[in-house]
């Protein structure tokens, strides 16, 4: 997969995200009404577009959307698919 | 065989918390826009108490003298001994021949109390069964825990399950995974760990103990679990997805609502959520979306609902009604 289309998901869910204004390298926990809900929406969303789930452990070692994307490579690599 | 005949519900919406979220909430889309809170002195079993009252009253015709079960599903019992139920079946006068019997359950309360009265009933053990819930997880939240206050809602709740000569409660799935309940759980109060002087004094507002929830936790949990759940009570009851002309799932919270719909690939007519309106009050949650479901006009004769519960313990349960 590629980061340009992991990024084009989430600007499309959260409404507050302009589109093209996040980068690999911006820091998600920086976005625009950022609160421990929208944690939530982003685990969910990762589950319904990658088949992964993160746990708390990966949210919180990520710090930029480049970050989460990696943990998302690995766990489909290794096979970590919630279906 | 039974089925659901009447459902009534209690909302104590004249205690709606005046609290002001902070700006960082998005109120609108994600938590309960109206929240249920009980007066300081009433207990859930005054919630169920009252909705009994309301079904009996919207029901004339059904005399209290032919109930022969009374359950009562909750997780705020009003004494460590006796029932619960008792109190509830002297309060409310029912006849000496009624048995009695309370379910401690929480989230998947509502689904296990139904297969509880549909076993007594298919088994000839009782003809009319008045299952009660009452939830009062008000009393149990921080009062710095926002999020909570924003999530959860009181509530009573009363149904009427009689024989029929049509089985329209299907097969149940069941399921457990005792390792969760660290993940959402009012541990503090039991016998294993008795609230203490220390206690009182550092928690004055919370002489129940203090509900605790890992959200992240519980959300994964219901992606993980949920949707295999879906599939298991359709092949059990031999139905097809495309069969099932709604879905009534716990109302945990909006996140996890809309978060299943999307990744069960549940259209979203078919998909039945008041959470903005009732937030998540646990074991009441499905029985109040049933019946403000009906009370719009969405269900006919025939169609076949599923019921889903999940959440503390971690237990889940499922079935499929037959809308009478």
């Amino acid at each position: 997969m590629e980061i340009a289309d992991f990024i084009r998901i989430i600007e499309n869910e959260f409404e507050e995200v302009a589109p093209d204004s996040l980068k690999p390298e911006s820091c998600f926990r920086e976005m625009d009404g950022w609160s421990s809900m929208h944690a939530l929406i982003f685990v969910a969303l990762i589950d319904h577009h990658y088949k992964v789930l993160l746990n708390g452990e990966e949210l919180k070692s990520a710090s930029t959307i480049e970050d989460l994307f990696n943990i998302v490579n690995s766990k489909i690599a290794s096979g970590e698919i919630n279906d | 065989m039974a089925q659901i005949n009447k459902i009534s519900y209690y909302l104590p919406l004249n205690n709606v918390a005046g609290f002001e979220p902070d700006n960082n909430i998005d109120e609108a889309t994600n938590y309960a826009s109206k929240r249920s809170v009980v007066s300081i002195d009433e207990v859930g079993s005054d919630l169920a108490f009252k909705a009994a009252n309301i079904l009996f009253n919207e029901y004339p015709n059904r005399e209290k003298e032919s109930i022969d079960f009374l359950l009562y599903s909750t997780q705020g019992l009003d004494y460590f001994s006796p029932t619960t139920s008792s109190v509830l079946h002297h309060r409310l006068g029912l006849s000496e021949k009624c048995g009695i019997l309370d379910l401690p359950f929480g989230c998947a309360g509502f689904v296990y109390g139904l297969s509880v009265a549909n076993a007594l009933i298919h088994a000839g053990n009782a003809t009319t069964v008045l299952f009660l819930l009452g939830e009062i997880p008000s009393k149990a939240i921080h009062e710095d825990d926002v999020d909570f206050k924003l999530l959860f809602s009181d509530a009573g709740v009363a149904c009427l399950i009689e024989s029929d000569e049509d089985q329209r409660i299907k097969k149940f799935v069941f399921g457990t995974d005792g390792n969760g309940f660290k993940n959402l759980n009012i541990l503090r109060g039991g016998t294993r760990a008795p609230l203490d002087s220390d206690w009182i004094k550092t928690n004055p507002t919370l002489p129940h103990g203090r509900l605790a929830m890992n959200g992240l936790e519980i959300l994964r949990f219901s992606l993980d679990k949920v949707p295999k759940l879906v599939n298991d009570i359709l092949m059990k009851n031999a139905m097809q997805f495309a069969e099932i002309d709604y879905f009534v799932f716990h109302h945990s919270s909006e996140v996890i609502l809309t978060s299943l719909q999307r990744k069960c690939a549940i259209p979203k007519e078919k998909f039945i959520n008041y959470f903005t309106e009732v937030g998540n009050s646990a074991s009441c949650s499905i029985p109040i979306a049933l019946e403000k479901a009906n009370e719009e006009g969405k269900f006919i004769p025939g169609n076949k609902i599923m019921l889903l519960g999940f959440g503390t313990g971690y237990a889940w349960a499922g079935t499929i009604i037959i809308w009478s």
